[in-house]
């Protein structure tokens, strides 16, 4: 299958469109067509050298990304929660690919009215706005301040925070104010830095 | 829009928690506003001199979890919640997928493997 491999830490000169080897699905995996993956920072912070020396170091030749949709093309013979042919979204390894494999608990049905293509944004920034939200135990009675709001996992922090019964208040940068009035509040500051 | 950061900031209240995704100089200003005894979570690790201020410091490490995936999904599916997508790009074209999905302000960017590729 081609997938895009990252030969060496680096830049993105480093990321290469190439055949890589097909991927199999052990008893408790399901294996999926991947329709669309989606780039989170920790794509790039791994391919600038980030986790060296820790669990997420890179062994070279790498593939990239973390979470997919696709569809479901086998199920090992311990799964039953999937089959053939679902419709799927999930949080894994290596998703920059035509296909991939990941536990049977590392996928969720993606619902029928949301397209393939919206699923693969979600699962990094989803789970994590929620178990960012989850942290802090929001709940009714609670004021949460998001920061970073209109970005992905800020977005679903806010979203959770507020169905969790919580006073949300979003946090976002001043030339992003104008478009959210509609918020409790906004703030002003300065850019997000990443190791780039 | 000109603003004053930090008469602004020094406007808010104090809040029981903070969800942080930009850490930086940021936190270290909001921490003033977060209660003693407040939970404070985090995705980039944890702020410097966070703990020394009585709160509750939690540094989120992203875990699966397929039922709340599929509860978020449903909620996007609902436009309940909305993750915008900037651009999709073919996975050949994975080095400018990134060039554009790590600038500042920009909305997830989707590699699709069969989208044909197009010329530049």
């Amino acid at each position: 299958m081609k997938a895009l491999i990252a030969t060496a830490y680096g830049d993105v000169q480093n990321l290469e469109f190439a055949e890589a080897a097909e991927p199999n699905a052990a008893a408790g995996d399901v294996k999926i067509q991947v329709h669309a993956a989606s780039i989170n920072p920790l794509d790039w912070k791994l391919l600038s050298g980030y986790g060296r020396g820790t669990s997420m170091e890179l062994h070279f030749p790498a593939i990239l990304g973390r979470d997919a949709s696709g569809e479901v093309l086998e199920v090992g013979a311990n799964v039953k929660s999937l089959r053939a042919g679902d419709r799927v979204l999930g949080f894994a390894l290596g998703t920059f690919a035509e296909r991939v494999v990941a536990v049977a608990s590392a996928w969720a049905k993606v619902p029928p009215k949301l397209d393939l293509a919206a699923a693969a944004a979600l699962p990094m920034v989803a789970l994590t706005g929620a178990q960012l939200a989850d942290s802090v135990e929001a709940k009714p009675g609670m004021s949460v301040l998001v920061t970073g709001a209109v970005g992905g996992v800020g977005r679903v922090a806010v979203f959770v925070a507020k169905t969790a019964g919580a006073t949300v208040w979003a946090g976002v940068r001043a030339e992003q104010r104008r478009q959210r009035a509609h918020w409790v509040l906004t703030t002003s500051w300065p850019s997000m830095t990443m190791p780039r | 829009m000109a603003l004053d950061d930090d008469a602004e900031i020094a406007a808010l209240p104090q809040f029981d928690a903070i969800c942080d995704t930009v850490n930086g100089e940021t936190i270290g200003k909001l921490l003033l506003h977060l209660k003693t005894g407040g939970a404070l979570g985090s995705t980039l690790g944890e702020p410097v001199g966070a703990k020394q201020r009585g709160v509750k410091v939690t540094a989120i490490r992203t875990r699966p979890d397929p039922a709340r995936l599929s509860q978020l999904a449903i909620a996007a599916a609902d436009g309940r919640l909305v993750v915008p997508v900037q651009r999709a790009f073919p996975l050949e074209q994975g080095a400018d997928a990134f060039r554009l999905a790590r600038q500042d302000g920009v909305a997830k960017v989707l590699l699709m493997p069969q989208l044909p590729s197009t010329d530049r």
